[in-house]
């Protein structure tokens, strides 16, 4: 039987209403913004070791650079993120506020997962700084993202932030 | 061994579409193979011309008279047609690609699911509580769900270890790469985190490391992080009972091999 360009067509639409019938993850595009206050302390500035500024997270110590994951929703069974961003203002000029988007989940006896480079500030100053991070993370239902961060300390008296992030899941 | 009815439409929904897209897929090579000469407006080769003539002689002993230009004109428009179609059909036949290769990574979890014991006998139970609710979601138990994930991460993990080995190893970009992250661990003093081996290829490197077992792995992995000077995305498998890290990199401007949704 010869095989017509429109016999094709009609075959591929059927094929692909079937998978219709597949139970599919949604795949409606689901973006959050978090405050940096969503932050949580892992190391340095032990002490008085954050502070909060309209619920951005602040590095107060003079000497250590604070570290912190910053926890993201995973609310759906999607397989990883879409235009991941971090919002800063970096007043140290002579460190940066970075932070890393990563997806880790346990399996057994070991973490799996899958994580970005590290992306810093550029330059200092009371201006905000938007990061963004523009790969595909992989993930699946009972991965849990986090963004991994730096912020330095004090530099002439004045506070660096984390003022939100965001991921959206695809 | 008993499927629900909701297992089954997903087994039978797969495989029609699995046989309707490779019936499609040949279907395709073949309209392409056969359109590529006599779709084209610009000029020919030599052999294509003579594949025309060949093609327009069979046309005149099938109307069983020589071409007029009204048979020319149709033919044109025809052939416009087709050129059409062929376009829209390799655009649809990417998008089949991907489809089932979906299918492929769906069938994949749904053997994971029928091979756990504890699905099976929780799928006798008719009235099993949920661990997802709402709208959208699967009713999966957290077993489900771990099964689910760890085959995922297992096919996962394989994935990109046959990537790496199907790539061809581009000598200057894999030296470099394999030499700066040896250098990574050799400068700087790591608590309990051993550099063990770096291999790279052309878009991805496996750096193997171990970690004390008396270290918080979670911890080793930041040292690791920090160390490495690398730009682009990775993907980790830490077994915090042996302390054995595998680190799979992808060069800068390169995504790592990610399973379909």
């Amino acid at each position: 039987m010869k095989m017509t360009a429109k016999t094709l067509a009609i075959g591929a639409i059927m094929v692909l209403g079937a998978t219709n019938v597949v139970p599919t993850h949604a795949i409606d595009d689901d973006a959050k913004v978090y405050p940096g206050a969503m932050c949580v302390r892992f190391s340095g500035a032990i002490g008085d070791n954050t502070t909060l500024s309209f619920s951005a997270i602040g590095n107060p110590s003079t000497t250590a650079t604070l570290r912190v994951d910053c926890p993201v929703i995973n609310d759906e069974d999607g397989d990883g993120t879409l235009q991941a961003w971090f919002r800063a203002i970096d007043q140290s000029y002579t460190a940066d506020v970075s932070c890393s988007v990563n997806s880790f989940y346990r399996s057994g006896s070991s973490w799996l997962g899958w994580w970005t480079p590290s992306r810093p500030t550029a330059g200092a100053g009371t201006h905000v700084q938007h990061i963004s991070f523009p790969e595909d993370l992989g993930a699946n239902s009972v991965s849990h993202y986090y963004f991994s961060c730096r912020i330095p300390p004090r530099y002439s008296g004045h506070i660096s932030y984390i003022t939100s992030y965001k991921v959206e899941e695809d | 061994m008993r499927m629900t009815g909701k297992q089954k439409r997903l087994v039978m929904a797969i495989t029609l579409s699995l046989i309707g897209g490779t019936v499609i897929g040949a279907g395709l090579e073949r309209v392409t193979t056969a359109k590529r000469n006599a779709t084209r407006d610009d000029p020919m080769t030599q052999s294509e011309q003579q594949v025309t003539r060949a093609e327009a002689d069979a046309l005149r002993a099938e109307l069983g008279r020589a071409l007029t230009p009204e048979d020319l004109a149709v033919a044109k428009t025809e052939i416009r047609r087709l050129k059409k179609d062929n376009q829209d059909l390799q655009e649809l036949s990417s998008v089949i690609r991907q489809e089932l290769a979906a299918l492929a990574s769906q069938v994949a979890l749904v053997n994971a699911r029928q091979g756990s014991e504890h699905y099976l006998a929780l799928a006798d139970e008719p009235e099993r509580e949920t661990w997802e609710e709402g709208a959208g979601k699967q009713d999966l138990t957290p077993e489900e769900a771990q099964s689910i994930a760890d085959e995922h991460s297992r096919s996962q993990v394989e994935l990109i270890e046959q990537t790496m080995q199907r790539e061809e190893t581009d000598p200057q970009w894999a030296e470099g790469a394999q030499q700066s992250l040896r250098d990574a661990f050799q400068d700087v003093e790591l608590t309990g985190l051993h550099f063990e081996d770096a291999v790279c290829q052309t878009t991805l490197c496996r750096l193997n490391l171990t970690v004390d077992v008396d270290t918080d792995p979670g911890e080793g992995f930041r040292e690791m992080r920090d160390a490495i000077p690398w730009e682009g995305t990775g993907f980790s498998r830490i077994d915090a009972e042996t302390g054995e890290i595998e680190v799979y990199l992808a060069r800068k401007g390169h995504a790592l091999p990610r399973l379909p949704r």
